[in-house]
This record gives structure tokens, sequence and C-alpha cells, in this order.
């Protein structure tokens, strides 16, 4: 039975190495074109040389939102789209990529399937007219002003430019700088030149027999033609062809979409973990446990490569833009959830870990538009105190956030403790409560925008009592539910330990917020003299530093416990959400910034949720029947003589 | 004696009151942030953090309500902490870490108020070839009347900012020095040229009758606001200037001349003398002065990204006999200390077009302070969480 | 014991003063200091003054953006002479360095005037993507372009009248006529561009050519009024 102790463990590990390798295990070829070579072949898009293979994902994920097209209703890969297109194959035309979210933007497509988002070339051609009438209007309107209607309208004619570029060989830039003072170009100028030119490009030549090929469908030349052009560069610029191959491994590998899976998966093991402890033979839930911790440590690797090999492949820092911060926030605190379970080795750590890691990779990858390499700014360039400073503000926020979430769990072990004891009745009145609240929010949203009553103070503070209303219901609702279960834990000794796994987490989110914050100082005093400029990002990341001083304090000074600083802990994850993506809406227009924005949006849903929870973690203590004092009254209670 | 002054001391040193100043300090903060949507950072820095107190926007109505300013709760932060550690005073080896970091934040205040009091900036703007022996300051104004008649110097007169804008609306400047009175028409903090096929919005006439106003006009436009980093106002004026009841004109004077114009400035006759009248940014005149030989710039490959920029430069100083050439880029500022001077640093910050480098000029005697107090508060935190720790892992462990 | 206790009380009034210090430094330099006065001075001599000239059609104008704002070089300066009936755009984007829309019988035409650094893609590609807009195929050589000349500023180039042929669908632009001036000296190509329906251009050509053949480089003066040269209209706006 012991045994049970190794071999899950084990089988664990391997299932994820296996979900890790699959993709890129060597596929038959499914087409008698070599596509796959085709992908490494590098050329260079926004100022970086990378893998025909990225820009045909890039593109699509900018164009159509997802890394595959749809041809006469089947799935084909990116690679094969782009072949396509380059080669200028006319059925590109009728390739439904062009993915149109406002349904007034659809609606100037004549009538069309409510299901329907992604339209062909060829639709969008049979409605020019209405579409560029529409365009007119927008014309010389300042971006920052657009509503959102416009703004998805040049969204989409952005988007008919980018196809249009690919298909005439404008970007990405092909031809790659093969002797010294070149320097790389778009192939369409040379591609038409070939012919009668006295001496034309050996790349150019090359290119036009492999489109040439591919049109003329033959393959064998088409292949053939591909593994000379990659010999030639193999050995006139090997380093780059290194690099391009890497990356394409690494788009194949998506480490990071696996990670995701993996988190899900070490979660799982972890909820089951903790049922089996009910169970009165612990070693299952002992397996479990361990089962799920190689997960999260093989998945914590796979994540570490991934973004090593982000640092590889861009040449700067982890931390270059808010989809790598955020990748970067995931990856450290899955190593301090990792660090926890080491200390406490109860399972907790683990757990958080792989809650955390799947939530972040979940919003780097709505993060991600095309490229997530871009190159960076003159300003921003690399530089050690601006490296040091951005790793060292993300660890911050990491630690922030760690705090914020072990709150969480905090409060809803608490709740728990309330919902198990004589005062649930209590708790189901604060959840009828709250469930009228939301509905009479909703009800006056709707009167707001039948008046049209354009405050935009006034709607903010509506919907956001109304999303805190509605994140109680369904926060208290669930571990509510939970308590129905017959499992009921002692978890007195548990918060214990969370509290203080919070308050070191605040210690280390303030040294290193605060150190951060001097790095960027030191950063812009040696960049242009200027050591604080109470910019919205320096502001941002003061604030963490001051919250977490306050936190501190306010326990020191006795004026909040262990539920003080939970509660406060929440609330730093409103304030680090605001320095990591607040200040950035800061730049967005007056107009667009109205109301429909999804960043505003998803912005005052998180800090609605995140008020929820504070305010159930406020419900008075003395109710908490996990409490200490509270236990202690129970037992004096039991102990006294009834006096009524 | 020891003990009632510790008992005075009391309330200012309680840890309720750093609580209290931390939240305060968070809401000046997240309101300066916001307010750097209307207002320019410069004004915010000035309005919010560097002011005893203010009337603070609470976002509805444009109801306003007052509030402390940074230098309060600056200052109180710096009381409260001196009197906390008269209070709880102990020197042991637990609280080393704590009273570094401590001393170490006082610095940092003091440090950002030095700043605030004696640290300037000022821009250099150069084309390629050109040669200036001046900075700008490009958060304020003057108008500047220039005699330009003496063999060897311009004879100057300028009027300050603030002077204009509190002669809005027809009130006269008169002073000795000035060859005339001017009289302030119209004050724009910001402006923006019409076109000159469009009429003015109100329908009112062109109100000059001189000079460069006559083919352009201009219209008050909104400030630039602070999340726009690279903005800047380009103040206005209508002026009349007279000289003993005497009409000499209607001018209009505008920093947005600097972009339509080749001359900025704008010559007027008394009594057969000329002035040169101009609305520029404060000017500060150097003892040396730079000529830009080559500025470089960059970008990426296919983009519109910037790689890299750099200005190659000379530097001239008859006083001191210096004549050196620098290459100025990101990082790589050039120091120089005027004879009878502090040291000054040009930093590359910024460029126009492709020939015209902008080079920050800064001058900050202590600017070292904000380093010091910065690694005594950081040694300061690793020393007490470190000990911290080392103390819970191992109890952890056990 | 004696002794500490004097250490303990020194540096308590240590800090006393201290803190007494600081807050009186906080309140001078909060009222202090506010140069606002009329000043008089010596200054070195500054450039001789001349009669000031605008710069006209200028590009840009976007305001006063640091990284932005053109360069107030006088040696790009352009002008050209705008027909009576060419209205100036007035939600022209800022990239546009003019553009006018005529009304006519045959329909409306829209002009823009662009000024591109010298990269742009290659002139052959940029007659593809023009080519492409109007439905037509793309070409392999300059050559196969046809085109006529046009005298601009005393130098010869070429006029390219894109039509959308019979056989096309729906197309992006109907016509368009292009003059592309390159100049090489400023690194940089101008683009003259009308675009309408196909009985539009042909109404307005005449116009247009007139228009083209009236720029001039390097101008000092504005032409006469009525006949105002561009100037952008949305600056610091």
């Amino acid at each position: 039975m012991k045994k049970v102790t190794l071999w899950l463990p084990l089988v664990a590990v391997l299932l994820s190495v296996f979900v890790l390798v699959r993709p890129i295990m060597p596929k038959q070829t499914v087409g008698a074109y070599n596509l796959d070579a085709l992908g490494k072949l590098p050329v260079s898009a926004g100022g970086r040389t990378k893998p025909l293979d990225s820009v045909a994902r890039n593109s699509l994920m900018i164009i159509s939102d997802r890394q595959t097209a749809t041809a006469n209703n089947q799935r084909i890969s990116a690679m094969r789209w782009m072949a396509d297109v380059i080669s200028q194959r006319p059925e590109t035309e009728s390739y439904e990529v062009f993915r149109i979210d406002h349904p007034d933007v659809r609606s100037l497509l004549g009538e069309v399937p409510d299901k329907q988002k992604r339209f062909s070339f060829n639709q969008l051609l049979m409605h020019s007219q209405a579409i560029n009438e529409q365009l007119a209007l927008v014309r010389g309107i300042d971006p920052k002003d657009f509503t959102i209607y416009q703004k998805h309208l040049m969204e989409l004619a952005d988007h008919v430019q980018m196809f249009q570029d690919i298909r005439h060989r404008l970007t990405p830039y092909m031809l790659p700088p093969l002797s010294p003072g070149e320097n790389w170009r778009p192939l369409a100028p040379e591609m038409v030149v070939v012919e009668g030119h006295p001496d034309p490009s050996v790349a150019a030549q090359y290119w036009k027999k492999i489109l040439d090929a591919y049109q003329q469908q033959n393959p064998q030349e088409f292949n053939q033609q591909v593994a000379e052009y990659t010999t030639l560069l193999n050995s006139d610029m090997p380093a780059v062809m290194r690099k391009a191959k890497f990356e394409v491994f690494f788009n194949n590998l998506q480490p990071f979409y696996q990670g995701t899976v993996l988190y899900v998966l070490a979660f799982l093991l972890g909820a089951i973990a903790l049922l089996a402890s009910n169970i009165k033979n612990g070693t299952l839930a002992i397996a479990l446990r361990r089962a799920m911790v190689s997960v999260i440590v093989v998945t914590f690797i796979i994540h570490t490569f991934g973004l090593a090999a982000r640092v590889y492949m861009q040449g700067y820092a982890p931390v270059t833009n808010l989809y790598s911060s955020a990748v970067f926030i995931g990856w450290f605190c899955v190593a301090m959830g990792l660090f926890m379970e080491w200390l406490f080795k109860n399972g907790l750590g683990s757990c958080l870990s792989a809650v955390i890691g799947f939530v972040t990779l979940i919003i780097a990858h709505n993060l991600a538009d095309g490229d997530t390499m871009q190159m960076m700014q003159a300003v921003l360039d690399s530089n050690f105190w601006l490296t040091t400073h951005v790793i060292a503000v993300t660890i911050g926020y990491s630690a922030m956030f760690m705090a914020g979430v072990i709150s969480i769990v905090f409060v809803a072990l608490a709740v728990h403790g309330q919902c198990v004891s004589e005062y649930r009745g209590r708790v189901l009145a604060t959840l009828v409560g709250a469930s009228l609240f939301t509905l009479v929010a909703i009800a006056l949203a709707i009167v707001l925008t039948l008046f049209a009553i354009p405050q935009f103070a006034i709607r903010s503070v509506l919907l956001l009592t109304g999303y805190t209303s509605l994140f109680y219901v369904i926060f208290v609702g669930a571990v509510y539910l939970l308590s129905l279960l017959p499992w009921r834990p002692d978890t007195s000794e548990v918060q214990k330990i969370l509290g203080k796994m919070i308050y070191g987490t605040i210690a280390f989110a303030l040294l290193f917020s605060f150190v951060g914050t001097v790095l960027g100082g030191i950063w812009a005093d040696q960049s242009w003299g200027r050591f604080w400029g109470w910019d919205p990002k320096e502001n941002g990341a003061v604030l963490i530093v001051l919250m977490n001083a306050l936190i501190l304090h306010a326990r020191w000074g006795g004026m909040i416990r262990m539920r003080g600083v939970a509660v406060l802990a929440v609330f730093g994850n409103i304030v680090t959400a605001w320095s990591w993506f607040g200040t950035n809406m800061l730049g967005v227009g007056l107009h667009s910034y109205g109301f429909m924005d999804k960043a505003v949006i998803w912005m005052l849903i998180f800090v609605g949720s995140q008020l929820a929870i504070m305010t159930a973690g406020m419900l008075p203590i003395d109710k908490w029947k996990s409490h200490p004092t509270q236990k202690r009254r129970q037992k004096a209670a039991a102990e006294a003589p009834q006096t009524t | 004696m020891n003990k009632s002054i510790k008992k005075a001391l009391a309330p200012i040193a309680s840890l309720k009151l750093t609580v209290l100043l931390f939240v305060l300090a968070m809401i000046l903060i997240f309101v300066g942030t916001i307010a750097q949507k209307e207002i320019g950072n410069w004004q915010v820095v000035n309005t919010y953090f560097r002011s005893l107190w203010l009337m603070m926007p609470i976002g509805i109505a444009g109801i306003k309500v007052p509030f402390v300013g940074g230098y309060t709760i600056g200052g109180l932060m710096v009381i409260n902490l001196i009197a906390a550690h008269i209070v709880r005073f102990k020197l042991d080896e637990k609280r080393i870490g704590i009273i570094l970091t401590h001393a170490g934040l006082i610095m940092l205040i003091v440090g950002e108020v030095l700043t605030g009091l004696f640290a300037v900036e000022w821009q250099m703007r150069i084309e390629e070839g050109q040669t200036v022996n001046y900075a700008v300051d490009i958060r304020s104004v003057e108008l500047a009347i220039v005699d330009p008649s003496p063999e060897d110097h311009d004879d100057v007169v300028v009027i300050p900012e603030s002077i204009l804008e509190r002669h809005n609306n027809g009130l006269t400047i008169h002073d000795d020095r000035l060859p005339f009175d001017v009289q302030v028409l119209t004050w724009m903090s910001n402006s923006s040229v019409l076109a000159p096929r469009f009429a003015p919005p109100d329908g009112r006439t062109n109100p000059a009758r001189s000079g460069l106003g006559r083919t352009i006009q201009v219209i008050p436009a909104p400030p630039v606001s602070g999340v726009n980093m690279n903005g800047l106002d380009a103040p206005s004026a209508y002026i009349r200037l007279s000289k003993k009841g005497q009409d000499l004109g209607t001018y209009l004077v505008s920093l947005n001349f600097e972009f339509i114009a080749d001359e900025t400035r704008q010559a007027v006759t008394v009594d057969d003398k000329t002035y040169l009248i101009e609305l520029r940014y404060v000017r500060d005149y150097k003892p040396y002065s730079i000529t830009l030989i080559d500025f470089k710039h960059d970008k990426f490959i296919g983009t519109q990204i910037p790689k890299n920029f750099s200005s190659e430069v000379r530097l001239v100083d008859p006083t001191t006999g210096e004549d050196r050439p620098a290459l100025i880029y990101m990082n790589h500022p050039l120091r120089y200390r005027p004879l009878n001077s502090r040291g000054e640093t040009m930093y590359q910050s910024s460029y126009i077009g492709d020939t015209t480098t902008v080079l920050q000029i800064v001058r900050n005697p202590s600017w070292i302070v904000p380093y010091v107090a910065c690694a005594i508060v950081s040694i300061g935190l690793a020393t007490h969480f470190g000990l911290m720790l080392i103390k819970f892992v191992g109890r952890a462990r056990r | 014991m004696n002794k500490r206790t004097n250490n303990e009380q020194t540096s308590k009034w240590i800090s006393l003063l201290t803190s007494a210090l600081v807050t009186a430094v906080l309140i001078t330099l909060l009222t202090g200091c506010d140069d606002d006065e009329i000043r008089a001075y010596q200054s070195p001599k500054s450039d001789p003054y001349s009669e000031p000239k605008l710069l006209i059609g200028m590009d840009g104008m976007g305001g006063m953006d640091g990284m932005q704002a053109p360069a107030s070089t006088s040696k790009n300066t352009i002008g050209w002479h705008v027909p009576d009936d060419w209205i100036e755009d007035p939600n022209a984007s800022s990239i546009l360095t003019a553009a006018y829309i005529v009304q006519g019988e045959t329909g409306d035409a829209r002009i823009t005037v662009t000024k591109l650094g010298s990269g742009g893609g290659g002139v052959l590609a940029n007659i593809n993507r023009w080519r492409g807009q109007v439905g037509l195929d793309p070409i392999e050589s300059i050559d196969a372009q046809e085109k006529v000349s046009v005298q601009v500023d005393d130098q010869t180039c070429d006029l390219i009248d894109l039509v959308k042929p019979e056989n096309a669908g729906q197309t992006m632009i109907d016509r368009m006529m292009v003059v592309m001036l390159p100049r090489p000296q400023d690194g940089l190509t101008w683009y003259f561009k009308m675009t309408g329906s196909v009985d539009a251009l042909e109404e307005h050509k005449p116009a247009f050519i007139t228009f083209v053949e009236s720029i001039k480089f390097g101008v000092e003066q504005a032409p006469t009024e009525p006949n105002e040269p561009a100037s952008a209209g949305d600056a610091g706006e």
C-alpha cells in the first residue's frame, strides 16, 4: 500500500512529460510540401529576425485571433496559410480569416449569420463600398478619440492592409543581408526583376523558384528549392539559422500553453488530495500531494525553460512588456509556492503555485497580440539598471499577488468556519442581501443606460458596487456550499500557518518593490538626470511600497491582526493590479476610456471581486467559530452554569 | 523630564499617525496620477507633491475638497519618525535594520525636497551646424523685448509668464525698463494655429493688425496632459503695444511660430529705433556654447521604433579655454563644470525631425542624496527581513 | 547609569532639533522663492534679424510633440497653388501634409500630399500596391507601367493613372492618379495622389496637373492671396 506514494507521483511525472513532448514529436508529413522547412527560413519583421513560422502564427493571431485558418471548412495550419498567401494562390481570398467582433462592423457585410465571426477577403471586397464609406468618415479623427466602433473598423482596415502587404511580399522582409553592407529588404521589388536582371540577388532567385513551384503545385521542385536555399543560408548565416530553428521548436513546444494544462492537472491532483485527506488512511492523500508537487516541479522547469528561451531569442531581459511580465509574475509566484511547500510540506504552497501559474499564463495568453518579442525603444534598450529595476519590481508585484492570493484562501477558510458555526443563518442572510443588492444595481444600471446618463464616476461606482455584491454572492456562496459537505476540518492551525505566510510574503514584497522602485530611479537619473519624476508608472510602484509599509506598520501598532493583514493584503491585489495595468490604461483617450473598453471593464471586475472578498473577510470576528477566542468562549460557555 | 517628553511626544510618535499618513499619501499619489490625464506632469508635481495643501477634485461634478499636499505629508512623516525613535529609542541588533531604513527614508524625503528646490532642468535644442549658447526652460515662457542696436551685445528685457497671465484681459504692463507699454489683450496658456482658410469659431475678427499675426491666427487649446509624455503647451498672447498713448500696433506672439515661420521674432519700431519682440521659453545664457556637428538616429529595420540616437557636439568655453568634441547618447551624458559655477550634466533627451537634437541639461546639487538614502534603506530592509526570514525558516523547519 | 541617560537625552535633543530644522526648512521653502518680476540683462549678440517668412506647406504641425514635430528647416519647404474650388479637408490625418476635396459634376475627388522617407518599399513595390488597390495585376518592371511626363519645379516626373479594369469586382479604389517626386537631396519622396471615381478623375485631371506643376521647392514667400498655399490646420490639437 505504501508504494502508492512512489508510483503515483511517478505516473504523474510521466504523464506530464508526455503532455510536453507530444507536440514536438515528429509527425508524418501531412502534405507533399515540406512546410516545416519553409517555416524555418529566417525573415525580418518588426525589426527582429525570426522564422517565417513565427510571422505566420503572429499574423494570423492578429488577423484571426487564433493560430489556424479556415479554408473550405477545413482547418489549415498557419504555415499552410502563409505559403498560400505569399505564393499568391487565388483561393486565399476565400479563406475565412478576418475576425470581426463588433456587431455594427459586421453588419456592414450585409446579413451574416450571428455565429460567424471570421470572414474572407472576398466577402470584404463585395462590401468594400460600404466599408470604404465608413472608413472615410473615420479618417482624420485622432485615434485617441475613436469610439469602440471606429476602433474596430480601423482595426479591420489595418488587418486587410496587413494581409495585402504579406500577399504583395512587402512584409515581412524576406531577403536577408548576404553580402556586407546589405540589410534585410522586402521581396516584392526584386521578385519581378529577377528575370533579365543582370545581377539578381541569390535569395530573391531562390524565393522566386520556391514560390513559383508552390504556385504551380510542384511539391518536388518546391522541396528541393527550399532545401537548397536552407543549405545556402546554413553556410552563410549559421547563427541566424540556429536561432530561427530554435524559435520554430519553441513555437511548436508552446511551453506556456502546455504549462497552463499541467497547472490545471496539478491543481486537480491537489483538490483530490484535499478530499482524500478526509479518508482515514492518509497514504492516498500523501501520494496525491506528492504527485501534485512533482507535476508542478516539471511544469516549473518547462516554465523556466520558456522564460530562458525568450531571453535567448530576444537578447533582452525576461521582462520587456506586459505579456512577459505576466509570464514572469507567474513564474516567480510558482517559485515562491514551491519554497513554501518546502517549508511547510502541507500541499498549500503547491496548490497556490498551480492556481497562480494557471491564472497568470491565461492572462499572458490574453495579453499576447502578435509578436510578443518586440524590439525595445532606444530609451528602453538593454541597460543594467533598467534590467535589474524591471526584474525587482516584477518580483515585488509577484510577492504582492502571492500575499493577496494566500489571503483569499485565509478569508475563505474563515468564512467556512463561520458557515459551520451556529451563525450560518447570518451568512445566509448576507448572501440574500447581496443577491438583492446585485439585482438593484443591475436595475439601476439599466435605468442609467435608458436615460443615457453619461457620468463616468456614477456609472463606475454603480458597476463597482454591482460587481462587488455579485462576487460576494459567488465567493461566500461557494464557500457556503462547500460547508455543506460532510468534510469539516479544523482549520485554525492552517490559518495560523497562512497568517505567517502572508506576513512573510508582504515583508518580502516590501523589500523588492522598494529596491525595484529605487533602481528605476537610478536608471532614470542615469538616463536623463531626474531621479524621481512622479510619472504614472513611478507612482504605481511607490503605491505598492506604501501599501506594504501600511500593512506592516498597522500590524506592528496592533491596529490589525491576522485577519486585518489578510483583508489589507487582498486590497494589495487591487493596488498591484493598478500599477501593473491601470497606469497603462491612463494613456488611452477619454472617449474609448468611456465605457466599453475591455481592459477597464476587466479592471473593474477584478476590483469588485477583491472588494467582495475583503467584505467577506470583515464579517465580525467573534462570530468566527474557527477563531481561537471564539473557541475559548464556547468552551467557557459550555462550562459555565446556565443563568437564564 | 525624560518621561514627560515621552508623554508629550507620544501622540505624534504614534503608529496610528504613521498609518494615517500612509493612507493620505496613497490617496494623494493615486489622485495625482489620475490628474495627469488632464493636466501636465509638471503642474501635477507642483500642485500635488510639492505643495502644503491643495484643492483635490473628487471626480464628481467638478467638486473639489481641500487635501494635504506632498510637503505636509512628507514633513509629518519625518516628524512622526523622529518622534517615534525618541519615544521608543532602543539600539539593539533586532532594531538595527529598522533604524537604518528609517534614517534612509528621512534622507530620501529631504532629498526630494532639496531636488524640488534647487535642481534645475533645462533644454538645449540644436540643429545640425548650429551653435547655441543658452538653454531654455520648457516649462515657462517669457516675452522678450530685445534691443539689438549695441555693437557687441543685445539689451534684453523679459516679462515672465506669470506677469503676462496676471494682466490677461486688457491690463497694461508698465515698467521703466520697457521701451513701451504692453497691454495683454488675450493670454492663452496653450494654443493651436488656425488654418488660413478657416474662420475663427466664434466669428470674431483677427485682433492682430501688425506682424505675423496678420496671417496667422491662433485659438486657445486645452492643456497637454501629463500622460502624453512628449507633448508641450504652446502659449500665445495678443498684445497691444503703445508709447505715451501712441499706438504701436497689436501683435500676436506665440510659441507656435517656431513651427510655422523661419524667424520667430517680430520687429517693432519706436522713435526710429527697432526692437525685436518674441514669446519664447525662458532662457539661461551659458558661458559656454554647444555646436551640433552631427545627429545620428537609427531605427530598427522596417519599423518606426528608434534603435538609438546620438549627438556629436563641440563644446567651447572662452572663459576656461576649453574646446573639445564630445559624443552624447543614451546613458552617456556630457558633464561640464563652467567657471565659478556648479557642474552641469547634458543628457541626450529627444530629437525633432532628423537633424535637431534635444539635450536635457540638469544641475542638481543634491543628486547624490537619493543614491545614498536608497542604499541605506535597502540595506536596512534587507537586514531586517533577512534576519526575520532566517528565524522564520529555522522555526518552520524544526 | 547617569552617563547613559545623558547620552540618551543628548540624542533625543539632537533628534528634536533635527525635526525642528526640517520643519523650518520646509516652511521657508514653501513660502519663499517666486521669481516673477521683469528682468533686464545683456545677452550675447543674437543672429541678425530678417523679416519673418512662413514656412508654407510644411508637414506635421502636430502640436509641439517633442518626438514627432518637424524640424523648422527651410530647406524642405515646398509651396503650391491650390485651385480655387478645392476645399481643404478638415479631417485629414496627421501623416498627410495636405489634403483637399474637390466636388464636381461627376463626383468628388480627394487629393492628398504625403512625404515619406526614402524607404517606403521602392518604386515598383508602391506601384504594385496601388495597382492592387484598384484591382490591377502587378507588373514585373516599372517600364511596364504606362505613364505621362509632367514638369515639376524643373524636374521631370511621371504621372501614373491607374483605372479599375472592367472585369474587376469590388475594389478599394476605382481610380487613382499619382505623381511621385523623389527629392534625393532631402532623402524624401513626395507623393501627390488623387483618388475618386473613374469619371470624376477625368473631370479633375487638368486641375490636378496644374496643381502639380505649380509646386515649387525652397520657396521663401507664399504666393499671394487668394491662392493661399496650404498650411496644415491641426497644430496643438
